[in-house]
């Protein structure tokens, strides 16, 4: 059996069939996201150690991992949210514009499209600006006491603390900076790295991988396409209510009631050993 | 005519100075009772502890509101927009009073803190109780440890109020298609929308073991509805807020007409601290504004619509030192209810596509039960959904799981955990237990230096063995439906149902219950409840549509004591 980088023939012909399927829904061609310039969080060599650890978490293989997809930028705008104004917590709403509003008429998407207001972030309350310069810059920064905030260390200070760990322990192991090491390596610094740290990376990494792009990862939709997930879909959503019929129509590429067209249906050899185990594990049983 | 608010903090009518009532807050329950007293041309000042984020609120033009909600699971789901958040928000639990003082910290069941409250979230499931259900403790008499008790109003009396929520917020549904359900003497305002994959899916599992599954009535615009447009089946329906108005929510169904007929002025970011009073009446409320300070406001009629924790809890911030405000019974804070929800998730080989949908388009009530059937145990409505979010999948693998590197890549691709998932879900009763309450945490505080809630909860036989009867059964009809594999997800302790329930019950005993038949606490003149808190039993159904029929029925008895039916205008 051919291999492609470590996915055999059958599963990267499933892959491609999906990846194309996903394609050709409307608003995953040709996406263009006009994502302002991350504020800067980390010096260049700690992006670089940050982009190292998260190609671990999601490396590229036969499509983008995190290095690509921006998670980097996603962690920097994150920690930088403060530097906007409002603060760049909460994307707004209600659309992107990646979809356009359905043509009630026709039963079919119409040419006219939303203005992208995830463009720019929410303003915040008073109490929900007291809570995120906790979570970012540290409850000791919020001024007259953060209420039911306090003893909380800012993300901005686990970053450098964490990202410092790791290049330590790496020269504690091997005598070299995290980035300078072969991914073998780098495995096994990580395996050491302090628990609490490496899960926070790992949580924003999947976070900034599958987010909207307008906070920054996710670029191009590479993310979502990689997956086969159409993301936010409003206003066009899945079906549009023609009024004349007086009936629905949904979207045929991307259907509510009925299966993915031209779907094979079925899990690659690995995955079902691996459901297999947790649904073992969690006391469940296996039909089939 | 209306005209919007030009002031921040503010919705709806900032001419008006002089109010007949107050209400405390603005979700389900407050917007109904809203409706019901500004229809009737009195006039309503409303707080809301959160913020609005249905700008245009109380703009007349048929284009408004236009929301900041979004299909954006970051936003919601992880960054919690409209929750109440567990830093500034935080509460407290512990399982009994054996366990010291609390045993966790942070988000216990929290609601949506947002104008149009709780709801703003929901996927509008919106199924009657049934009749059985208001006099459970005549039916199931006594069971040590629990302490149900009948309802002071019936299946009948409230039937005029379900079918005016039923109008105003337009329920969806299949007329006669539920076997249990009881008589309803109106049809639904529209028919189901757009069956969901997964939905019918489980259904012919469901079907072929001789169950009766049905369209789940839904406050969702299966077609235009009073100036609403239909659902486009966007998939980001339940735990968010919706970006079309298509959901009928009490924001832009009770709440948005309460606005509009220039009677109502609604300050948000605006929570309330206390209650000032002196013998049975109380004199004012004293609420914080925007900016930190406080402020009082007064009108002849104060009403809690808050939720359960917070009514209580505001009763208890009410009276320092004593019982809490309206506790002569003791039963304040008491008899605290959730939905022990039971989840019987099914891998199927085929993609099921729940992101596509809103949430839930199909269920069950064969497992509801019959009181005193020992072969059909007192269970819930089934609700047959799927699963929809991304990022939680990928940390589901990555943090729970520990998978990284290819594995996970594999795993986002093939999606087993959310692509090819199905999840049951059972609303199961909770029998409720004076030991099951809300009281004021002695020793945390939130971020405007109140006492937070304590919750202290554990659940009763009654609920534990239902869950072992039926989640076996769960098993089964995943099998059915063409499952692969299908396992009972753990519970969560504490709960985080988001349904909430009891702590100010109502009933004709002031011995017994905290409010009467008509909402108005025993003890107080002019205090009334109109949400949740008042439900003496939980039932084992979504209660928004129990918790709005309640609320202006509670309202309605306010302006038309006599005849409340009389009260609800279209």
């Amino acid at each position: 059996m051919s291999r492609v980088d470590g996915i055999d023939r059958r599963g990267f012909l499933k892959l491609t069939a999906a990846a194309a399927a996903a394609a050709a829904l409307p608003w995953s061609v040709g996406a263009r996201c006009e994502v302002a310039p991350a504020g800067r969080a980390f010096s260049p060599h700690q992006r670089a150690t940050f982009d190292a650890i998260a190609a671990r978490i999601v490396p590229t293989d036969v499509d983008a991992g995190a290095v690509e997809a921006g998670v980097g930028d996603y962690v920097e705008r994150l920690l930088t949210a403060f530097e906007h104004d409002p603060p760049w917590v909460f994307a707004g709403g209600p659309f992107s514009g990646r979809t356009p509003f359905g043509d009630k008429l026709t039963g079919t998407a119409s040419t006219r499209f939303p203005e992208d207001r995830f463009a720019q972030p929410l303003p915040l309350s008073r109490t929900a600006e007291i809570a995120w310069r906790a979570r970012i810059h540290g409850s000791a920064h919020v001024s007259g006491g953060a209420g039911g905030a306090s003893g909380t260390q800012g993300l901005r200070d686990v970053y450098i603390i964490g990202l410092a760990g790791v290049d330590a322990r790496a020269r504690e192991l091997f005598g070299r900076a995290f980035v300078d090491l072969a991914v073998e390596r780098q495995d096994r610094v990580l395996a050491e790295a302090d628990d609490a740290f490496l899960r926070q990376v790992v949580e924003h990494t999947v976070e900034g991988m599958y987010a909207a792009p307008e906070y920054g990862g996710n670029r191009d939709l590479v993310a979502w396409r990689a997956i086969s997930y159409e993301g936010d879909s409003q206003p066009l959503g899945y079906s549009i209510f023609d009024a004349s019929r007086d009936a629905y129509v949904e979207i045929r590429s991307a259907p509510v009631s009925r299966p993915n067209p031209g779907e094979v249906a079925g899990f690659s050899a690995e995955t079902l050993t691996f459901v297999s185990a947790i649904v073992a594990g969690a006391g469940g049983q296996r039909f089939f | 005519m209306a005209q919007p608010s030009r002031v921040p903090g503010v919705l709806g009518n900032t001419g008006l100075h002089d109010f007949d009532a107050i209400i405390v807050g603005s979700g389900a329950g407050g917007s109904a009772a809203a409706r019901v007293l500004t229809t009737n041309g009195r006039r309503v000042l409303v707080f809301e502890a959160g913020d609005n984020n249905f700008p245009g609120l109380d703009d007349p033009r048929p284009d408004q509101p236009v929301p900041v909600f979004s299909n954006d699971e970051l936003k919601m789901s992880v960054r919690g927009f409209v929750t109440a958040d567990p830093l500034t928000d935080r509460r407290t639990f512990r399982p009994d009073d054996r366990s010291g003082d609390r045993t966790q910290v942070g988000d216990v069941n929290g609601l949506p803190k947002t104008v149009g409250g709780g709801a703003v979230h929901a996927d509008m499931k919106y199924p009657r109780f049934q009749a059985t259900d208001f006099h459970l403790r005549s039916l199931l008499g006594d069971i040590a440890g629990a302490n149900f008790a009948d309802w002071p109003v019936s299946y009948a009396e409230l039937e005029p109020f379900y079918k005016h929520v039923e109008t105003i917020a337009g329920v969806q549904g299949e007329d006669g298609a539920d076997p249990f359900a009881s008589p309803r003497r109106t049809r639904y305002a529209m028919g189901p929308g757009v069956p969901m994959y997964c939905g019918l899916v489980a259904s012919e599992g469901a079907r072929k073991l001789g169950y009766h599954p049905f369209p789940l009535p839904s406050a969702v615009n299966s077609r235009p509805y009073r100036g609403r447009p239909a659902c486009v089946d966007c998939g980001f329906c339940s735990g968010y807020g919706c970006p079309n108005n298509s959901k009928g929510s009490p924001a832009v169904t009770f709440l948005r007409d309460a606005l509009l007929t220039g009677r109502c002025q609604l300050r948000y970011n605006a929570p309330v601290a206390r209650l000032l009073w002196s013998g049975r009446r109380v004199t004012s409320v004293e609420y914080i504004d925007p900016s930190g300070a406080r402020q009082q406001a007064t009108a002849p009629i104060v009403i809690l619509a808050a939720s359960p924790i917070e009514d209580a809890r505001l009763c208890l911030l009410s009276d320092p030192g004593g019982g809490g405000l309206g506790n002569s019974s003791g039963l304040v804070g008491r008899n605290l209810m959730f939905h022990y929800q039971v989840l019987a998730a099914g891998i199927f080989p085929q993609r099921l596509h729940g992101h596509r949908g809103r949430s839930v388009t199909h269920g069950m009530t064969d497992f509801r039960g019959v009181p005193g059937d020992p072969a059909r145990p007192l269970g819930g409505i089934i609700e047959f959904g799927a699963a929809n979010e991304a990022i939680f999948e990928a940390k589901t693998y990555a943090l729970l799981l520990n998978q990284r590197g290819r594995a996970l890549k594999r795993l986002m691709r093939e999606s087993p955990l959310r692509d090819h998932l199905m999840a049951l879900t059972m609303q199961g009763e909770d029998a409720p237990q004076l030991t099951n309450r809300v009281d004021l945490d002695p020793a945390v505080r939130d971020v405007y230096g109140l006492p937070v809630p304590r919750i202290t909860y554990t659940n009763h036989a009654f609920e534990l063995s239902a869950r072992e009867f039926y989640a076996p059964k769960l098993i089964d009809l995943l099998g059915a439906a063409g499952a692969q594999f299908a396992f009972i997800a753990p519970p969560d302790t504490p709960s985080q149902s988001r349904h909430i329930m009891g702590t100010l019950r109502m009933g004709t005993d002031p011995r017994a219950s905290v409010c009467d038949a008509s909402g108005k606490f025993h003890d107080m003149e002019n205090l009334y409840c109109a949400d949740g808190a008042l439900f003496p039993t939980s039932s084992g159904y979504n209660p928004t549509l129990t918790i709005q029929a309640l609320a202006l029925r509670v309202a309605a008895a306010i302006v038309a004591a006599d005849a409340p039916e009389r009260a609800l205008r279209e």
